[in-house]
């Protein structure tokens, strides 16, 4: 896929709206499932898929074909989930900030807690709305190699260049994020602990 | 002990991909279009252009005759015996 990709970034460059039609077909399915992984919400990451997909269109002409199209995609997809949780995140600093001095502004909105990723497999759900409850507590970079190897099921060698990082990098943070997000399961599901240790007895 | 932890790392292996919404994309191509027509084309930017530098050519040189005018104005006082001669009234 790779030449016929460059060949579609080229003709999307010229402004043929087919073959960006072709890229989107192929690659909006990947770009939405990072997407949703990040934001744990399918309006916002509609809408970051928008955003995206205009980024490659405005952008086609400086590609330079030292990456892939997957990884320059990914790239952008990854850069602009990250500035969406950044931004969300002070406004809510703000929110909290202002509700200190307004007792009306406390209406907050906070994203739900109890997110199901659509494509999790039925006997899964209960685990995966636990997991993506605790993955907002990993730093930037952890919460990408995760979501990318873990989510995305792409090789370390991938995201290290998505990343622009070498692969034994990712291999590491992928260490540290697995644990810490086991540190925050003990904290916030002790409970589970103890269910499975009495099932075990 | 530790695999409910590691059933809850692992609970996202094999997930199918969540669907992209229908008709995305065509809000996407609607954003484009909006984006072009925002934007201005190189002979419109030209125009534009041409017709800013027209008003202060134009604003200079009136500046410039204005100036100028008021200086000849100043040297006719040079010329007091030919305004004079001229003087029709002044004689009777």
């Amino acid at each position: 896929m790779t030449r016929e990709d460059n060949l579609l970034i080229r003709q999307i460059a010229e402004g043929n709206e087919l073959a960006f039609k072709m890229l989107y077909d192929h690659y909006s399915p990947k770009v939405y499932n990072t997407l949703i992984s990040y934001t744990k919400n399918a309006e916002d990451a509609e809408e970051l898929l928008q955003d995206v997909f205009v980024t490659v269109f405005n952008t086609a002409q400086s590609f330079r074909s030292d990456s892939t199209v997957s990884t320059w995609i990914y790239r952008i997809s990854v850069n602009k989930s990250l500035d969406f949780l950044r931004k969300k995140n002070s406004s809510k600093r703000f929110g909290i900030f202002a509700s200190l001095y307004k007792r009306d502004s406390a209406e907050i909105k906070y994203e739900s807690v109890d997110f199901v990723h659509p494509g999790v497999k039925m006997e899964n759900k209960e685990d995966a709305k636990v997991l993506f409850s605790v993955i907002d507590e990993l730093s930037e970079k952890q919460k990408t190699v995760f979501i990318l190897t873990q989510i995305e099921d792409l090789s370390q060698q991938e995201v290290a260049d998505i990343l622009q990082t070498t692969r034994k990098a990712v291999e590491s943070l992928l260490q540290r994020a697995k644990a810490n997000l086991k540190i925050s399961l003990e904290k916030h599901f002790p409970e589970r602990g103890n269910s499975s240790k009495n099932t075990s007895q | 002990m530790e695999n409910w932890k590691d059933d809850i790392l692992s609970s996202m292996k094999g997930a199918d991909r969540a669907d992209v919404p229908a008709g995305a994309f065509h809000k996407i191509e609607q954003q484009i279009k909006a984006q072009k027509q925002k934007q201005l084309s190189p002979m419109r930017w030209l125009a534009v252009a041409a017709s800013i530098s027209a008003v202060v050519i134009g604003n200079l040189f009136f500046i410039m005759n204005y100036e100028q005018e008021s200086t000849s104005v100043a040297s006719d006082d040079a010329y007091p015996a030919l305004v004079t001669d001229f003087n029709i009234y002044g004689n009777e």
